[in-house]
């Protein structure tokens, strides 16, 4: 049905798709799966000719479609939906369907008669339970009732190959449910195909799996198989990482901490009343799958995103209301996700910039003391240092604030398990250096082999929290999906 | 279930909406009891309101910006005057017009619609200019500034003006047709979100290329009545500037529903007729009165007008 | 002459009992309904300038006359002209329809004035041009109904190229804007030039609104004519010129211009870097004639500044107008004696005697070389010599 052969997928320097090959039979349920930034969704894009591949060929029933444009491949028969729901905001819900199915019969260009709502639209609404709100603008749909549109978009389409790129991220709970269940009661004869990041869900759905690394397919098979492959747990769980048992270290007076905090985006809201603390020298890691509001949370705390309720206090202050920049002066720092270095900086350069101004514990020179791997190189331009290197800068860069707590978001994202224990490493020296700090962190075992409290988040509420012995299997399957 | 939605999408404008479009098609009218200058001006506004609601269908509801609409006004212009200068008759003359401003759209719109957003503004904005140039430099043929002169033309100017508002209302009935047919919301939806109607299908380079061909016609149909108007034709009429007033109308008047745009091309030309008479500083006054209607009434004075009179939202 | 004197004095008789009778009659002058004058000019955009120089000529001569002329009250009505000729027609047609004035004035571009030229014969409603230039509004496009007391490109240009080609040099570089004005100017200077034996080295134009000189002086440098002979006007000029002396050119390279480039407004912006440039136009600050003290006179104490020559202009379209209505007694019912009265009008102008070329409607006057000179502390142009009497052929 879809055939996938050899294709690679460069972006400058950047390898996002090495050599994937994949083969999907007519009605197969096929589940792709990998952590972020293996390659997922530019292998979609690739395969639905919205990006051209660099190396390889895709073929759909048979017919050689890369290089296609896009809107060719889709009239072959390949329908999809975006991670970002995206519909024809200004136009009625009923409207929205009813021009994906001009397009797909080819019929867009129709000037003899008015646009109307075909047996076929209704059909298609009630399937995906939109019917009641044919009528309504686009525009003011919920998040969930956004994706049932953009699902019944693609379904009145009826194409021979569907994909679904992360359908139900952001979803809330019941939302979750309703779209989950329309997704798994899709008509038997399409072929789907699924990216999504909620492990338990994408194992239920799909006949196959496959799943990707670093732009390259490490395993592929039924879904019980790949849950029992020890590669796949290493690359979701990381393996070998001994949680510490000793004794509860004595807690020190509160740093930070939130109360009723609920914040979001816009109109929708992705946390909702999370109480959380921190004490000074603590390492609290927050955990969680992805899209149930790590970032979303850190964002709040520093002052990115606007509270919808709730406060947070710092050092006894309520912050709750203040920008950013008074935060950080305060003494909050954020390790960003993706490490962001300057472009022609080299290592010295970038913390230099990070130290000006800046008077306290953490000099120049004492990062290069606690870090000698950046005094070695020092000169080197940052963008040229390793994964594990660059993280090693970003830290770094916040500890020359001297900051009162280090906020880091997922310092191991994308970075190979060696790499991860240089960051644990980091993790560890902090502690020792008597610092406090706030991790984010997807990767659960190096994690918890840090951190001195753990915090779960499960869309966007506070579901456990503990010390890490006390983590018990089932409260990480539970929650974590491991 | 079906027809009642159908009916509903069916039922556009209430009676006191339609109430406010006649309004304004009276005050297209009236000006035929003046005769004289109001007429003269009236008839200016119905033809740069042709024009307009052309700007109008491509801005708001393809959401193309271009800002070199007067090459094809002025294309028009030259090529009715000369067209008839040649000798051709005047039905023939009025029909090339618009035909050389199509073909016009179509070589520049083959370059035009390989960008977006900003690079369209710039891109029709260079061709306009081009255009501009041509007709200044080639003096043999257009008279360069001295402008070429339509002596010996007189079409009774009552005639002028029926006509004129007679093909302004059938463009904007068969245009507002338009918006509504398959063709019309898909141009919607490209504007809205072009990703996602490609990934459904649909060629959106073919459709916007159409739309701008259909209104670079329009406008040389409605830069061919200026020329026979005003029985003169300079390259300032293919100017950017002209271009700009374009603009100004139809966002001063709303650039969605295309009634926003004829009301636009009314008050504009006869607020900077009377204003310019009292001072020098008309543009000033010109320019507040965008800038107020940007702040306050962002979709246009027309919306405005019929939230508050016709009591219903406008209806797009 | 004797005639014209007498002429004056009846003027300003005529004048005199205007004022007696304004003031002390004045309900029954109300009675009689005054000439309306409509006046269309650019007082927005780039020739605003000149729209405001030529107002106040027209303002300061119905001043002197005190707004009187045949024993009616005289009333200007200002419309902008936007340097737009579709904004002129519109205009034109406001004033002809709705404000019925009797006659039409002012116009500066001349695209504006083949514009309306159409409309105003139909109309047959008397116009007198006070700036546009274009040759053929005078000649091809001529209109019995159309009179320029201003001048023609050809006019003033043509007498320029012998006098240069004697008097500065030879071989001469041609530079002028890209525009109908540039390009007429440049061929009537070029005809009288080549027929005195001159050599234009080059010839060359650039695009109006040049913020950048550089390329074309480097262009003359590397000619090396004698002479730059320039048809530019406004902000064109004055980048023109201050590049031109930045670049050292003015040591070696006269400047034998038209008289747009060393206009009074060009030279307070440029300074005393510009003195010793030569130029050919109508009117020059030191002609010593009557008429120009008193007009200079005047202007200085009015608006505290120096006059040029679109005031001249201005002031001296007035003067036709007013002394054709003075002709036929303030009675403008039948046209064809008023339009008789302006084809016969001689007047004492600020710039010598002007006279009507009924054959073209286009004033016949003299034109003189000019030279910037700093005379009682003030910048403008000092009397050379006089080129001579000159009428457009008119063909």
């Amino acid at each position: 049905m879809l055939r996938v052969e050899q294709v690679s997928k460069a972006f400058g320097g950047l390898l996002a798709l090495a050599g994937v090959s994949l083969e999907v039979t007519p009605g197969e349920r096929r589940a792709v799966i990998g952590p972020n930034g293996a390659g997922k969704s530019t292998l979609f894009k690739v395969m639905a000719g919205e990006l051209r591949p660099s190396q390889g060929r895709v073929f759909l029933q048979g017919r050689e479609v890369s290089g296609m444009p896009q809107e060719r491949v889709a009239r072959l028969g390949l329908g999809r939906t975006f991670q970002r729901s995206n519909a024809f905001p200004e136009l009625l819900v009923w409207e929205n369907v009813a021009l994906a199915q001009k397009a797909a019969q080819g019929q867009g260009a129709t000037l003899g008669q008015r646009l109307t709502p075909e047996p076929g639209v209704q059909r298609v609404l009630e399937q995906v339970g939109l019917a009641e709100r044919a009528h309504v603008v686009a525009s003011q749909l919920s998040h969930g009732e956004k994706r049932q549109l953009e699902i019944a978009m693609a379904l009145v389409q009826n194409p021979s190959v569907l994909l679904l790129d992360e359908p139900l991220a952001g979803l809330s709970g019941a939302e979750r449910e309703r779209i989950g269940e329309l997704i798994l009661g899709l008509d038997p004869q399409m072929t789907v195909l699924l990216v999504e990041h909620d492990l338990e869900y994408a194992l239920r759905f799909a006949q196959r799996v496959t799943v990707l690394h670093y732009g390259q397919v490490i395993a592929e098979g039924e879904p019980e198989a790949i849950r029992q492959n020890p590669q796949v747990q290493e690359i979701y769980v990381g393996a070998g990482w001994a949680v510490e048992t000793g004794a509860a270290t004595t807690q020190g007076p509160e740093v930070l901490r939130s109360e009723g905090l609920c914040a979001g985006y816009g109109a929708m809201q992705v946390l909702s009343e999370v109480q959380l603390e921190v004490a000074q020298g603590e390492v609290v890691a927050l955990l969680g799958r992805n899209g149930m509001g790590k970032t979303t949370l850190l964002s709040a705390l520093m002052g990115l995103l606007p509270l919808q309720e709730g406060e947070v206090f710092f050092l006894g202050q309520g912050i709750g209301r203040l920008p950013p920049h008074r935060r950080a002066a305060l003494g909050l720092a954020l390790v960003p996700q993706g490490r962001r270095m300057f472009d022609g900086l080299n290592v010295e350069e970038e913390l230099q910039m990070a130290a000006w101004g800046q008077r306290g514990r953490w000099t120049l020179e004492r990062v290069l003391e606690v870090f000698p791997r950046l005094a070695e190189r020092r000169r080197n331009p940052s963008k040229a240092l390793s994964g594990g290197e660059q993280q090693m800068v970003a830290i770094a860069r916040a500890l020359l604030r001297n900051p009162r707590l280090v906020l880091m978001d997922e310092p191991t994202e994308g970075l190979s398990p060696l790499m991860v224990r240089q960051v644990a490493e980091i993790i560890r020296t902090l502690k020792a250096e008597g610092e406090t700090v706030l991790l984010a962190e997807q990767n659960v075992q190096m994690a918890l082999s840090v951190a001195d409290r753990v915090y779960i988040l499960e869309h966007g509420q506070v579901v456990w929290e503990g010390r890490p012995q006390e983590a018990s299997q089932a409260v990480l399957h539970r929650y974590l999906g491991v | 279930m079906m027809a009642e939605l159908s009916r509903e999408a069916r039922a556009g404008s209430n009676g006191r909406q339609g109430l406010l479009r006649w309004g304004l098609v009276g005050l297209l009218l009236l000006p035929l009891a003046l005769g004289g200058y109001p007429l003269y001006l009236a008839t200016e506004a119905a033809l740069l309101g042709l024009a307009a609601v052309a700007l109008s269908l491509l801005l708001g509801h393809g959401g193309v910006p271009s800002l070199g609409q007067a090459a094809f006004l002025g294309l028009g212009a030259y090529t009715v005057g000369l067209a008839l200068k040649a000798g051709l008759p005047l039905g023939l003359a009025l029909l090339l017009a618009p035909l050389a401003a199509a073909l016009l759209a179509l070589l520049t719109g083959l370059l035009v619609f390989r960008t977006h957003g900003i690079f369209i503004l710039m891109l029709t904005l260079a061709f306009g200019q081009m255009v501009y140039s041509a007709a200044h430099k080639w003096t043999g043929l257009t008279g360069g500034d001295d402008g070429l002169s339509l002596s010996g033309l007189s079409i009774h100017p009552v005639l002028l003006h029926l006509v004129a508002v007679g093909v302004l209302l059938a463009a904007v009935g068969g245009l507002r047709a338009l918006l509504q047919t398959p063709y019309g919301k898909t141009l919607e939806a490209i504007r809205q979100n072009e990703e996602k109607i490609r990934s459904l299908g649909v060629p959106t380079f073919y459709y916007k290329l159409s739309l701008y061909l259909l209104t670079a016609a329009l406008t040389g149909l409605a830069g061919s009545g200026l020329a026979l108007h005003r029985s003169f034709i300079s390259p300032h009429d293919l100017f950017w500037l002209t271009s700009a007033t374009l603009m100004v109308m139809v966002l001063l008047g709303g650039s969605r529903g295309l009634w926003g745009a004829v009301f636009g091309a009314l008050l504009y030309t006869f607020v900077q007729a009377w204003v310019s008479s009292f001072t020098d500083l008309w543009g000033l006054f010109v320019g507040s009165l965008l800038v107020l209607t940007v702040l306050f009434a962002r979709e246009g004075l027309w919306p405005l007008l019929e939230r508050r009179l016709g009591g219903g939202r406008g209806n797009a | 002459m004797a005639t014209i004197r007498r002429r004056q004095l009846i003027k300003a008789g005529l004048g005199l009992a205007g004022l007696a009778a304004s003031s002390r009659f004045s309900f029954s002058l109300a009675q009689q309904e005054p000439i309306r004058i409509g006046v269309v000019l650019s007082y927005s955009g780039p020739y605003a300038r000149l729209g405001q120089e030529i107002t106040r000529g027209m303002e300061l001569y119905l001043e002197k006359v005190g707004y009187q002329a045949g024993g009616r009250r005289i009333q200007l009505l200002k419309e902008d002209e936007e340097a737009d000729p579709a904004v002129a027609v519109r205009k034109v047609r406001k004033l002809v329809e709705q404000d019925r004035v009797n006659l039409l004035s002012g116009i500066i571009l001349s695209s504006s004035a083949y514009g309306i030229r159409d409309y105003v014969h139909e109309r047959q409603i008397p116009l007198v041009i006070a700036n546009a230039a274009a040759n053929g509004i005078t000649r091809e496009r001529r209109s019995p109904y159309i009179f320029r007391t201003s001048i023609s490109a050809w006019q003033q240009h043509y007498p320029m190229g012998p006098w240069v080609a004697r008097n500065v040099g030879k071989k001469v570089f041609l530079l002028a804007l890209d525009y109908a004005f540039g390009k007429e100017a440049t061929a009537a200077f070029k005809e009288g030039f080549l027929q005195a034996g001159g050599e234009p080295v080059a010839e060359l134009y650039t695009p109006l609104g040049s913020t950048d000189y550089s390329a074309v002086i480097s262009r003359i440098a590397a000619a090396r004519p004698e002479a730059v002979h320039a048809v530019l006007s406004g902000s064109d000029a004055v980048i023109f010129l201050r590049q031109f002396i930045q670049f050292g050119l003015n040591r070696s390279i006269q400047l034998a211009v038209s008289g747009e480039v060393t206009d009074e407004n060009v030279l307070e912006a440029i300074g005393d870097a510009a003195l010793g440039a030569k130029s050919a136009d109508h009117w020059v600050y030191t002609l010593n004639n009557s008429a120009n003290r008193e007009f200079i006179q005047a202007y200085r104490q009015k608006f505290n500044a120096v006059p040029n020559h679109f005031a001249v202009r201005g002031y001296d379209a007035m003067q036709f107008i007013v002394d054709a209505i003075n002709t036929v007694q303030g009675d403008l019912s039948n046209r064809q004696r008023l339009l008789g009265a302006i084809e016969s009008a001689k007047i004492i102008s600020p710039r010598g005697f002007v006279q009507m070329d009924p054959e073209t409607n286009n004033v016949t006057q003299h034109v003189y070389a000019r030279e910037v000179a700093r005379i009682d502390g003030v910048l403008t142009n000092r009397l050379l010599a006089d080129l001579g009497t000159i009428r457009d052929p008119g063909k």
